[in-house]
């Protein structure tokens, strides 16, 4: 299902991590040889138990950490640095809490030599795409969680990244509010299809959001499963959980899960 | 409790405290040379605004001693806070300033006199030279701690969204430090003004702290209590500026 002639938006090459553990005193393996592609355009989720390693290849692809051996490629570029090409979005927030949610989002723009003005009108733009154009000049926290994350998700947007990053961004959510945003995220995607590195430990949210699921194994960290989903755009929740193939790909992932990467083995 | 009533509270417990004073000294409860009462302190207190106390209005004593101390806060956090900083932002920086800050930070400044006296002089700089000592060891560390303390999160965000070096520095570091700066300041700023006592015991004729302690050596206990009550309300009222500046300024603070 993906096109093997363009060449993939996202690789990584025989990505291995390795940490220095202070308290023990030696080296802990935390990715182990990790390779994969993700094509223009897909969305991927990347889900593990926590503990696996699925942070550690996010901050990988976003230029935070740097990798032990191997290396991630964008657009065929090695990743050395953190950058505007790749927006990010945290499993908190993070806004910045002295500047309002318009030069929050605005901020991006602004410190790479956009004039004033012209960064404020397109964090307008972004913040009405994602539905917060009222609250341009409230302050961070004077706005739910949700919203909050929102902003966040418009400030990543607004730079025009080659990729999106996000690390567990609904995970601080309750129930009620995550599932709003999932739904609301699929909807905008759909609208824009910018190339997504989704990482979750939620099975029900890598089913409902992904095109193809990357499950990794724990300690060290190592691709167990991958796994593409056929799922048609746009979806509802109801339609996919009622579909029987949900049932099957959701046991798939479990016991991949369950038997660190026995998910291709005969048991 | 309702949060309007807490105001209340307070000028009730200020107010009894007053009234008790008052009927201590009225009915001569006490010996006034021990405890004067409000209305001899006031009597006292017109008479240094109209005679002097030894040559010097009260308000210029006030204004003697608000003088020294804004001069040697001044000072302590334009130096105290770009060092402060320094220190946060580099480990060697750190290494080298953190013995002397750590060593020189509890010592009482009071050990000090007879060194600044010897060194400086018993003029206005050794009185400004304590006070500031005083305030910038305090504001040098909390400076430190302020950078120090900016959440690694924040600074990822900001690097994603493209910021070179001196942009995280001026644009994400430094508004992330802003409270704890001010927190910082207010808190070397109270610690300077006691030790305001300290400095005008260096060979002085004039401000509050002078006044209080000349007037103790005479027993002019009213004098000395007159003093007492201007050197806590002068404090009070320069945290109370401070407070009302970071409300303004930092007015995030506490809620992200």
């Amino acid at each position: 299902m993906i096109a093997t002639s363009s060449p993939p938006k996202l690789a990584l090459d025989s990505v291995t991590k390795r940490f220095r553990d202070s308290v023990r005193g030696r080296d802990t393996l935390a990715l182990d040889g990790i390779s994969f592609t993700i094509a223009d355009g897909e969305f991927v989720c990347l889900l593990g138990a926590s503990g696996c390693g699925k942070s550690t290849v996010l901050n990988l692809v976003a230029g935070f950490e740097a990798p032990t051996s191997g290396e991630a490629r964008l657009d065929g570029q090695p990743v050395r640095k953190p950058g505007t090409d790749r927006g990010v979005v945290f499993q908190q927030p993070l806004l910045f809490p002295w500047l309002t949610i318009l030069d929050n989002v605005a901020f991006g723009p602004m410190m790479n030599g956009a004039s004033r003005d012209d960064a404020r009108r397109r964090a307008s733009e972004y913040l009405a795409f994602v539905g917060l154009a009222d609250f341009a000049k409230h302050y961070p926290y004077e706005l739910s969680g949700g919203m909050q994350q929102r902003v966040s998700l418009a400030r990543a947007w607004v730079s025009h990244p080659l990729m999106l990053l996000m690390d567990e961004p609904f995970g601080a959510l309750d129930a009620q509010t995550r599932l709003q945003m999932q739904e609301f995220l699929l909807q905008i995607w759909e609208e824009r299809r910018t190339t997504v590195l989704f990482v979750t430990h939620d099975i029900d949210e890598a089913l409902f959001l992904a095109d193809r699921i990357i499950v990794m194994s724990a300690r060290p960290g190592r691709v167990a499963l991958d796994l593409p989903l056929s799922f048609g755009r746009p979806r509802r929740i109801d339609e996919i959980m009622s579909d029987p193939e949900y049932i099957r790909m959701k046991q798939r992932v479990m016991h991949a899960i369950r038997h660190d990467g026995g998910g291709d083995q005969p048991h | 409790m309702q949060p309007a009533s807490r105001p209340f509270i307070s000028v009730l417990a200020v107010g009894t405290a007053l009234s008790l004073w008052w009927i201590v000294g009225h009915w001569r409860l006490a010996d006034p040379v021990l405890l004067p009462g409000p209305e001899e302190v006031a009597l006292t207190g017109y008479d240094l605004v109209t005679e002097g106390y030894r040559g010097v209005s009260l308000f210029g004593h006030l204004a003697v001693s608000v003088a020294r101390a804004l001069a040697a806060f001044a000072l302590a956090v334009i130096t105290g806070i770009p060092l402060g900083i320094a220190m946060g932002m580099s480990p060697t920086l750190n290494a080298v300033f953190d013995p002397f800050v750590q060593f020189l930070r509890p010592l009482p400044k009071l050990a000090l006199i007879p060194l600044v006296v010897v060194w400086f002089g018993i003029g206005e700089f050794s009185k400004v030279l304590l006070i500031y000592l005083a305030t910038f060891l305090t504001v040098v560390v909390a400076a430190t701690a302020a950078v120090m303390s900016v959440p690694e999160g924040r600074l990822r965000a900001a690097r994603s969204l493209g910021v070179n070096q001196l942009q995280l520095f001026r644009y994400v570091i430094l508004p992330s430090a802003l409270p704890e700066l001010f927190t910082g300041v207010r808190v070397g700023i109270g610690i300077g003004w006691t030790t305001l006592i300290a400095a005008e015991m260096i060979a002085s004729t004039s401000g509050l702290g002078w006044m209080v302690m000349n007037a103790s050596a005479y027993l002019r206990t009213d004098v000395v209590m007159l003093g007492v009550l201007m050197l806590g309300v002068t404090g009070y009222l320069l945290d109370f500026g401070l407070v009302s500046a970071q409300r303004r300024w930092v007015h995030w603070m506490g809620k992200a």
